[in-house]
């Protein structure tokens, strides 16, 4: 009956539930599954970010852990990663795999957090263009779900660190780093002098209606735009 | 009447934007159209976010409040706030996404490992910059709502301040980042406002500049004895005075002007309250673009203001002289752009302007809290007195400490009432050039930098820059045989930097330089 489903996760129990539910649906109907994890991309404080926590995040990687217990049990699931407003992606992620039922997990959120962080189920449900289903949280035993060993910190140093720096790049970074802010520096110190005490009536000089010290921070101003463009292309 | 209408305007405009910003956060996860929300919102909203966390009363009030007084000397805090950011996207903007997370601290931990003085020491220089960078905002808002008010300095710098504290505490800090953001479009906003009403009122620029030539700033007056008058009145009594335009009258000597200009240049390095935002973003990318966009807000603004602040002398002149004759320097200083403001709108111009330097002091004040319960729950918490907290548990004892300092600055700002408010600010660059901003640049640049001399580096540099601070808070001529400056960043600079690679050459223990290194400067 269903032919394409599509299952928003992210780490927390709520959309891992949803995610069991559409395995349990998939494998029943034989239908293709698409798991989505949307990557937000409001630069939250790490405090508030915890503010807007619930719970425990259940794991760093739903993608993973929903495709191994997919493979478990047969279906054919397919995974994707969106970056954007979470309701919009899921959304354009079903419109573009023709999915003819979404699966969504609701967290059950009330009073003044629901209204802060509002509800992406809600949000789908008014505007999807096929069924919708809700799990509400807490209907759903996820405990067999396999649950991938948390990625260590240092870990990822190692694995990152495998790359041996270049050192020619190192060094060339490092002298446009330093080139760009001496530059910069360099203006800025000279406009200090030009327009200290004891030059005050070289910066008093009028230039085209304005006294030059005027034109020498307005110098300052445009050279700090122009190298910091620099800094971004070369970089 | 006035006052009313501009105090209603103020309220209605904090209200407005704490809802906005709640809202915002719906939006930004519930909004089905696609394209809103996507690729290149984050950097956009960070830039933002940056500009309202950056321009604190400093920008809004004290620039424009010292042109004001001193005349164009005072120029150079703004392009000091300016220029410090030039810097800062070569140096360490990318770099610390690469490897930061919660703290300053972390970056150095990252490099040199678990070390509890190294900890220490970046959670009490957090700490130390926080309070003092508060100091600043609640001297703002108590010199503000006691204009809007009248009540005495006293009574509302502690009920303001009391005020700002619990909403930013208890609100649980929801909402920060977009709150910053919009507040950052309102406070250049206001500013660019009051520039148009000032040149329409003066009749253009040319006539503002004429003007700003002709008068004596108050300042200059006032020491030579004049207690009254108006602009041309005054001319006429110090034919031979300076003028507004005339530089060295603020900064008398060449010391003080390098003092000055070094420790804004350096300071953005090693402010917490500022990079700490530099983490919030996805990328490195992210991290530049919305430093660039930062960097274009504050190059318009700081234009501006220098109009403003000539505008402010001359058409508050009288005003101005009566104040500082009256002794109550901090009125003329840090109320300069209300008072324009009230002088050429009214309440209505009063209460935009005046929710403006609000909108600059609250998005500042919450960065700073947060920079404070972030170094607090992670360097101190965490870190040292019970790793296996929860967050909710670091959080709590964060706020509570947190809490505390907001309550010491406010005890500092009683105290230093009559300080202009962007040189109150320029002392906390003054210190952060001399602490992080060297830790981070040499760790991320120099190899042969050790563990040792991260903490004899920031120690010294610490040490000597508030030395020099309080001594010219008190009021002394000179420390150690030394005269002491308008900014520590003189002394305190070269001490710290000295420290640093002396202690270097003199130690081992360059930390996990080959690994961070790669981390650090990936792409």
């Amino acid at each position: 009956m269903y032919k394409k489903l599509v299952v928003g996760v992210d780490g927390y129990s709520a959309s891992l539930e949803a995610a069991k539910r559409a395995i349990q649906l998939a494998s029943q109907y034989g239908s293709k599954l698409v798991a989505l994890y949307v990557r937000e991309q409001i630069p939250l404080y790490g405090v508030e970010k915890a503010e807007e926590m619930v719970e425990k995040r259940i794991t760093d990687k739903p993608l993973d852990l929903v495709r191994v217990y997919a493979k478990k049990h047969g279906v054919d699931i397919e995974t994707r990663v969106e970056e954007g407003a979470v309701a919009a992606c899921i959304l354009k992620v079903a419109k573009e795999s023709d999915a003819d039922l979404i699966v969504v997990g609701d967290t059950g959120r009330k009073g003044f957090k629901k209204f802060y962080l509002g509800s992406v189920a809600q949000a789908v449900a008014e505007k999807a263009h096929c069924p919708v289903l809700v799990v509400k949280k807490g209907t759903t035993d996820i405990s067999d779900m396999y649950i991938p060993i948390e990625e260590t910190k240092e870990a990822k140093v190692e694995e990152i660190a495998k790359v041996e720096i270049d050192e020619t790049v190192f060094k060339s970074k490092a002298k446009t780093a330093f080139l760009l802010s001496s530059i910069f520096a360099v203006i800025y110190f000279i406009a200090a002098t030009l327009t200290s005490e004891p030059m005050k009536d070289v910066a008093g000089t009028n230039m085209l209606g304005l006294p030059l010290a005027i034109w020498i921070g307005m110098v300052v101003i445009v050279c700090g735009i122009v190298v910091a463009r620099y800094s971004i292309m070369k970089i | 009447m006035d006052k009313e209408l501009a105090l209603a305007i103020v309220l209605a405009s904090v209200v407005l934007t704490l809802y906005i910003s709640y809202y915002a956060r719906r939006f930004t996860r519930t909004t089905t159209e696609f394209y809103v929300a996507g690729r290149g919102i984050s950097w956009k909203i960070n830039g933002l976010a940056m500009l309202g966390d950056y321009c604190s009363a400093a920008s809004f009030l004290g620039v424009a409040g010292a042109i004001a007084l001193m005349g164009i000397d005072a120029w150079w805090i703004a392009l000091g706030f300016f220029g410090a950011w030039i810097v800062v996207l070569p140096l360490v903007a990318g770099q610390l996404r690469a490897v930061g997370k919660f703290t300053v601290g972390d970056v150095l931990i990252t490099r040199f490992g678990h070390d509890t003085k190294l900890r220490m020491i970046s959670m009490i220089t957090t700490l130390v910059l926080c309070t003092l960078y508060l100091v600043p905002q609640m001297v703002g808002a108590g010199h503000l709502f006691k204009l809007l008010l009248g009540w005495d300095y006293l009574t509302t710098v502690i009920v303001t301040g009391v005020i700002i504290i619990l909403i930013i505490i208890l609100g649980g800090m929801k909402g920060t980042t977009l709150n910053q953001a919009i507040q950052g479009l309102v406070l250049w906003g206001a500013m660019f406002l009051l520039l148009v009403l000032a040149l329409v009122y003066m009749g253009g620029p040319t006539s503002l500049i004429n003007s700003a030539n002709e008068a004596v700033p108050p300042a200059y007056a006032v020491n030579k004895g004049v207690v009254e008058g108006d602009a041309t009145k005054v001319r006429e009594l110090l034919p031979n005075a300076p003028s507004a335009l005339t530089v060295g009258v603020g900064l008398r000597d060449l010391a003080n002007q390098m003092s000055l200009v070094l420790g804004l240049l350096l300071g953005v390095l090693g402010l917490p309250h500022i990079l700490i935002r530099f983490y919030t973003v996805p990328d490195v990318r992210a991290a530049q673009k919305s430093t660039e966009l930062t960097i274009w807000g504050l190059a318009t603004f700081y234009a501006m203001t220098v109009f403003v602040g000539l505008a402010c002398m001359y058409l508050l002149y009288p005003k101005l002289i009566g104040y500082l004759a009256a002794g109550e320097r901090g009125i003329a200083t840090n109320m300069a752009v209300p008072m324009l403001a009230e002088m050429l709108g009214g309440g209505v111009f009063l209460g935009l302007v005046a929710a403006g330097a609000l909108a600059a002091m609250l998005s500042t004040s919450a960065g700073l809290l947060i920079a404070a319960t972030t170094s607090l729950a992670h360097d101190l918490y965490a870190s040292i007195i019970k790793p296996e907290s929860s967050e909710r548990e670091r959080v709590t004892f964060a706020k509570i400490i947190a809490g505390l300092l907001g309550l010491l600055s406010i005890a500092m700002a009683i105290w230093l009432k009559d300080v202009n408010v962007g040189i109150l600010v320029g002392m906390c660059f003054g210190i952060a050039s001399s602490t992080f901003a060297m830790a981070l640049v040499l760790t991320i640049w120099w190899r042969r930098l050790t563990r040792e001399a991260v903490i004899a580096g920031m120690a010294a540099g610490l040490v000597s820059s508030l030395i020099f601070t309080f001594a010219r808070f008190f009021g002394l001529e000179s420390v150690f045989g030394l005269p002491v400056l308008i900014n520590p960043a003189l002394y305190s600079v070269p001490i710290a930097l000295s420290a640093f690679a002396v202690t270097s050459y003199l130690t081992k223990d360059s930390g996990n330089v080959e690994k961070f290194m790669v981390l650090v400067h990936r792409k």
